[in-house]
C-alpha cells in the first residue's frame, strides 16, 4: 500500500487544490462544516486533465490567445514549455469511454477521512445524477499549510488558478467537449493513455512567437 | 665512259644508270622523267645516202614581160660531181634554178614572189643512192603535184599534195624519213608563252646551201646550239637525236618552269598567304584556349564528383547516425523527464505523506463512522491505522530515496546532455556534410559547365588539328612542286651531260678529222697562211692564220664561203670514209663569186671544188656563177647549164 498510498495522497493533494480552487461558497451550506461546493466530477476530471497535461493546457491557452491577443497568454504558454512541463509535469491519464478519467474514490477517501472533502450525489434538473464535492474550511487551511510547509506544492495552486482561468467557469461537459476537440485526445483508444501533443503545441507556440 | 655506247636497249640501260648516278635519283624516276619529256633514245642508222638531182624541167609563162614569154626549161639531166648553172650576165635565172631545185626538194618556194605565178609545171628528178624519185608539180603556182618513185619501170605515188603546205609537208616527211633525220625542236618563249619551234627538213636543207655571204659555218645562223645539233645529226653521232630531245625538253622545261614559276610564284604566294592565314587562325585558337584543357576540366569534374559522393555518403551516414542519436536523445530525454517526474513525484508524494499523516482521520471514508479521540490515541500507541488498523509501516528513508532519485536524475541529465551534445555534433556534422555536398555539387555544376565549354574546346582542338593538317599539306604541296621541278631539272641536266659523254669522244675524234680536212680544203680554196682549223662541238671554227688565232665570224665573206664549202666537203669526206653520216651529199652553191671574192680566190675555190668533186665521186655540187674563164676552165660544158650572151637560162 506504500507506493499506491503515496500516489493517492499526491493525487489527493492535487485534487484538493482543484476542489478548493474551483469551489464556491454555498449559502446556506448543504452540510454543516462544509460550506463550500465544487460542482461536478466531470468538471473535476476535466480540470485535472489540464493540470496533468500541460501541453493540452498550453494549446488551449494559445487558442484563447489567438482570440484575445492577451500577451499574458503567450507568456503563460511559453513558460509551460520553458519549464519542460509537458515532460516533467505530465501525469498520464487513461482514456475511458467519455474521455480522460482517473478513479477518484481512494484519493477522495483520503480527503474525506480527514474531514476535508465530502462527496455528495445530486440529481440534476434533467434527472441525472451528478457528484458534487463539499469542502470544509479545513480544506482551505490544509492547502495553505501545504504551500507554506512544502513550497514545491505551490505549483499546484498556481497551476490550478491558471487552469480555472482558462476553464472560464465552463461546466464539466463543456470542458470535456472542448478537450475532445483535440484529435489525439478524442482518437485515443479506450484503455490507452492520452498521448502527448507537446511537439505540435511547441511548433504552434514557435510560430506564434515568431509572428508576434 | 670509255666504251662506245649505242642507244640500243642495252645502251639505254647503261645510259639511265649513268643519269641516275649523276642526278642522285632512282633509275625508275629517271626513266619516268625522261619518258615524260619524250626523250626516247633509239638507234637510227646514220648510213650515208647520196641525194643527187638527175633532171630538172619546168614550164610556165613569164608574166610582166612585154610581151609575156613562155617558160620551157629542160629537162636538164645532171649527175654526180660539179655542175655549174651559168650565164654571162647577172639576173639571168641562175639562182632561180638553184631555188627551183631547192623548192622541189623542200616544198618551200624560194623564188621571188613575183615569179611564183609564172610556173605551171615543174619536174625534178632525183635519186637517193640508186633509188629514183620525181617531184612533179602539175600546178606549180598552187603547189599541186605528187612525189613519185620510179622502180621496175613503174612510177609509184609516194605522196600527193594540193597546196604548198601539203607539198612542204610531203617533202619534209619523205626526206626526214629517208635520211634518218630528226626534227630539232627549239623551245622559246614568245609573248610570255612557250613555243616549240621545230626545225625540220627546210632548216636542215640549209646545210646543203651555200650562200654568197654565209652567216654560219653550217646551215644558217641559228640561236643556241642549233647549228651544232645539225652538224651532229649530219655527222651521224649516236645519241645526237637523244641530245636534241634533251635540249628541246630542257628548253621547254625552262620556259614552262619559268611560266610555271610565275604561276607557281603567284600560286605559291597565294598558298603562303593561305598558310599564314591558317597559322594566324591557329594562333588565335591556341591563345584563346591556352589555359583551358578538356582533361583538366574532366579531372575537376571527377574530383568534384568524388567530393560530392564522399560528402553525400558522409551526409547519409551522419543522417543515419543522427536518427540513432535522436532516438537516443529522445530516450535520454524521456529518461530524464521520467527521472525528473519521478523525483518530482517522490517529493510531492513525500510532501503529501507528511500532509496526510499530520492530519488525523476524523471518520471512516467508507461508513462515515466518526473516529473518537480515544480510538485515535489507541491506534497511535499501537502503531496501527485508525481507519483500517493496518500496522504502521516503517517510514521510508526518504532522504535515501531522494538522494537516489536525484542521482538518477543527475545521471539522466548527464546522459541527456551527452545525447544533446551528440545530436548537436552530428547535426553540425550533417550541416558540414550538407555544405560540403552543396559545394561539391556546385563544383560539379561548374565543371560540367566547363566541360560543356570543353566541347567547344575539343571542337577547337580538332579544328587546330585540322588547321595543322591543312598547313602541312599546303607546305608539302609548295615543297613538292619545288622538289618536282628540281627533280626534272636535275634529271634533264644529268641526262644532257651523260648523253654528251656518250658521244663526245667520238665527236672529238671525228671533228678533228673534219677540222684537219677543212684546213686542207680551205688551203686548196686559196685561204692562205692557214695553219690550223679547229671546229668544236659547238660548230665554232677557230683558225690560226699567220700565227694568229681568229674565228669564222671574223673572216671575210669570201673566206667564209670557202671555209663553209671546205667544212661541208670535209664533213662529207669524213662521213664517206667513216661510213657514218646523214648529209645527203648535195651542195648548192649560189654565186660564190658575188661576195667580192678576189679572182684568184674564186678560181681556187672553183678549182678546188672541181678537184674535190673528182675525189668525192658521190657528191653532187651545183653552183651558180657568171660564166667566165674560171667556170669554163674547170667545169666542162656537159656539166654546165648555161645561157650565153644576153640569153636567160629560162
Amino acid at each position: 500500500m506504500g507506493d499506491v498510498e503515496k500516489d493517492y495522497r499526491r493525487d489527493a493533494i492535487r485534487q484538493l487544490f482543484i476542489l478548493v480552487g474551483g469551489c464556491t461558497r454555498a449559502t446556506p451550506p448543504q452540510v454543516p462544516d462544509f460550506p463550500y461546493t465544487f460542482k461536478g466530477e466531470m468538471r473535476l476530471q476535466a480540470l485535472d486533465f489540464w493540470v496533468r497535461y500541460p501541453d493540452y493546457l498550453a494549446d488551449e491557452i494559445l487558442s484563447q490567445f489567438e482570440q484575445s491577443s492577451d500577451p499574458e497568454m503567450l507568456v503563460a504558454a511559453r513558460e509551460i514549455f520553458a519549464a519542460d512541463e509537458p515532460d516533467v509535469r505530465r501525469m498520464p491519464m487513461m482514456r475511458k469511454y467519455y474521455g480522460a478519467y482517473e478513479p477518484l474514490d481512494t484519493s477522495l477517501a483520503i480527503l474525506k477521512s480527514r474531514g476535508l472533502v465530502l462527496p455528495r450525489t445530486r440529481k440534476t434538473s434533467r434527472g441525472t445524477n451528478v457528484r458534487d464535492f463539499l469542502l470544509s474550511e479545513k480544506a482551505f487551511e490544509t492547502c495553505a499549510a501545504v504551500v507554506e510547509n512544502f513550497p514545491l506544492m505551490n505549483w499546484y495552486r498556481e497551476r490550478i488558478a491558471l487552469v480555472l482561468r482558462i476553464a472560464d467557469n465552463r461546466g464539466g461537459k463543456a470542458l470535456k467537449d472542448r478537450q475532445h476537440e483535440q484529435k489525439e485526445y478524442h482518437d485515443a483508444q479506450v484503455g490507452d493513455t492520452i498521448p502527448t501533443i507537446a511537439q505540435r503545441v511547441k511548433m504552434r507556440l514557435d510560430r506564434m512567437g515568431n509572428t508576434r | 665512259m670509255s666504251a662506245k655506247v649505242m642507244p640500243d636497249a642495252k645502251g639505254r640501260q647503261v645510259w639511265i644508270a649513268a643519269i641516275s648516278k649523276k642526278s642522285g635519283y632512282s633509275e625508275e624516276l629517271v626513266a619516268s622523267v625522261l619518258e615524260k619529256h619524250g626523250i626516247r633514245p633509239k638507234v637510227t642508222a646514220a648510213v650515208p645516202q647520196r641525194l643527187m638531182v638527175t633532171s630538172l624541167s619546168f614550164t610556165g609563162k613569164k608574166l610582166g614581160a612585154t610581151p609575156p614569154s613562155d617558160i620551157d626549161f629542160g629537162p636538164k639531166p645532171m649527175g654526180p660531181g660539179l655542175w655549174a648553172v651559168t650565164s654571162q650576165r647577172n639576173f639571168r635565172g641562175k639562182t632561180s634554178i638553184l631555188n627551183i631545185i631547192r623548192w622541189c626538194l623542200t616544198g618551200r618556194q624560194y623564188i621571188a614572189d613575183v615569179m611564183t605565178s609564172w610556173f605551171t609545171a615543174v619536174t625534178l628528178r632525183f635519186t637517193l643512192d640508186d633509188r629514183e624519185f620525181e617531184v612533179r608539180l602539175s600546178n606549180a603556182s598552187e603547189g599541186t603535184g605528187e612525189l613519185l618513185k620510179h622502180a621496175r619501170g613503174n612510177e609509184f605515188q609516194l605522196a600527193s599534195f594540193s597546196n604548198h603546205v601539203e607539198f612542204e609537208a610531203a617533202m619534209s616527211d619523205f626526206f626526214m624519213e629517208e635520211l634518218g633525220l630528226q626534227k630539232i625542236e627549239n623551245h622559246i618563249e614568245k609573248d610570255g608563252k612557250g613555243i616549240d619551234q621545230p626545225h625540220g627538213w627546210v632548216w636542215l636543207f640549209t646545210a646543203m646551201w651555200v650562200e654568197p655571204r654565209p652567216s654560219a659555218l653550217f646551215g644558217v645562223q641559228m640561236p643556241g646550239a642549233m647549228s651544232a645539233r645539225m652538224m651532229q645529226m649530219y655527222l651521224g653521232f649516236p645519241w645526237v637525236n637523244t641530245t636534241n630531245e634533251i635540249k628541246a625538253a630542257q628548253s621547254r622545261f625552262r620556259v614552262k618552269a619559268a611560266q610555271s614559276h610565275l604561276v607557281s610564284s603567284g600560286i605559291r604566294a597565294t598558298t603562303e598567304g593561305r598558310i599564314a592565314s591558317l597559322a594566324a587562325q591557329r594562333a588565335d585558337l591556341q591563345a584563346k584556349f591556352a589555359d583551358v584543357s578538356p582533361n583538366t576540366a574532366r579531372l575537376k569534374l571527377a574530383e568534384a564528383s568524388q567530393r560530392f559522393v564522399n560528402a553525400d555518403a558522409d551526409l547519409r551516414a551522419f543522417v543515419a547516425k543522427k536518427q540513432v542519436a535522436e532516438d537516443d536523445f529522445e530516450s535520454a530525454k524521456m529518461a530524464y523527464a521520467e527521472a525528473r517526474r519521478s523525483s518530482q513525484a517522490a517529493k510531492e508524494s513525500a510532501a503529501a505523506g507528511y500532509v496526510f499523516r499530520a492530519i488525523r482521520p476524523v471518520c471512516c471514508p467508507s461508513c462515515d463512522e466518526v473516529i473518537t479521540e480515544e480510538a485515535a490515541e489507541s491506534h497511535l500507541r499501537d502503531h496501527t491505522c485508525v481507519v483500517c488498523k493496518t500496522p504502521d509501516r516503517k517510514g521510508d528513508d526518504e532522504e535515501d530515496t531522494e538522494r537516489t532519485l536525484l542521482l538518477a536524475e543527475n545521471e539522466a541529465k548527464e546522459q541527456l546532455d551527452a545525447q544533446t551534445t551528440r545530436v548537436r555534433l552530428i547535426t553540425s556534422q550533417i550541416n558540414e556534410a550538407r555544405l560540403a555536398r552543396a559545394k561539391a555539387s556546385e563544383q560539379c555544376a561548374t565543371a560540367e559547365a566547363e566541360i560543356a565549354d570543353m566541347t567547344t574546346v575539343e571542337e577547337n582542338t580538332v579544328r587546330i588539328q585540322i588547321l595543322d593538317a591543312q598547313i602541312a599539306e599546303l607546305r608539302n604541296l609548295n615543297q613538292a612542286e619545288t622538289e618536282a621541278e628540281d627533280g626534272d631539272s636535275k634529271v634533264l641536266a644529268a641526262a644532257e651531260v651523260i648523253t654528251k659523254e656518250m658521244y663526245e669522244v667520238e665527236q672529238g675524234r671525228v671533228l678533228k678529222r673534219v677540222s684537219d680536212l677543212t684546213k686542207e680544203y680551205a688551203v686548196t680554196f686559196g685561204i692562205e697562211n692557214l695553219q690550223s682549223v679547229s671546229i668544236d662541238g659547238g660548230v665554232r671554227m677557230k683558225l690560226i692564220k699567220n700565227g694568229q688565232p681568229t674565228f669564222f665570224s671574223k673572216c671575210t665573206d669570201g673566206e667564209k664561203a670557202r671555209l663553209k664549202v671546205a667544212a661541208t666537203l670535209a664533213m662529207l669526206k669524213v662521213s664517206e670514209d667513216e661510213g657514218v653520216g646523214r648529209h645527203p651529199g648535195l651542195l648548192l652553191i649560189d654565186s660564190p663569186g658575188d661576195n667580192a671574192m678576189v679572182s684568184v680566190d674564186y678560181e681556187n675555190l672553183v678549182s678546188g671544188i672541181s678537184t674535190l668533186s673528182e675525189e668525192l665521186k658521190t657528191v653532187q655540187i651545183i653552183l651558180s656563177a657568171v660564166s667566165g674563164p674560171v667556170i669554163l676552165s674547170h667545169v666542162p660544158k656537159a656539166r654546165r647549164i648555161e645561157a650565153v650572151g644576153d640569153d636567160y637560162l629560162w
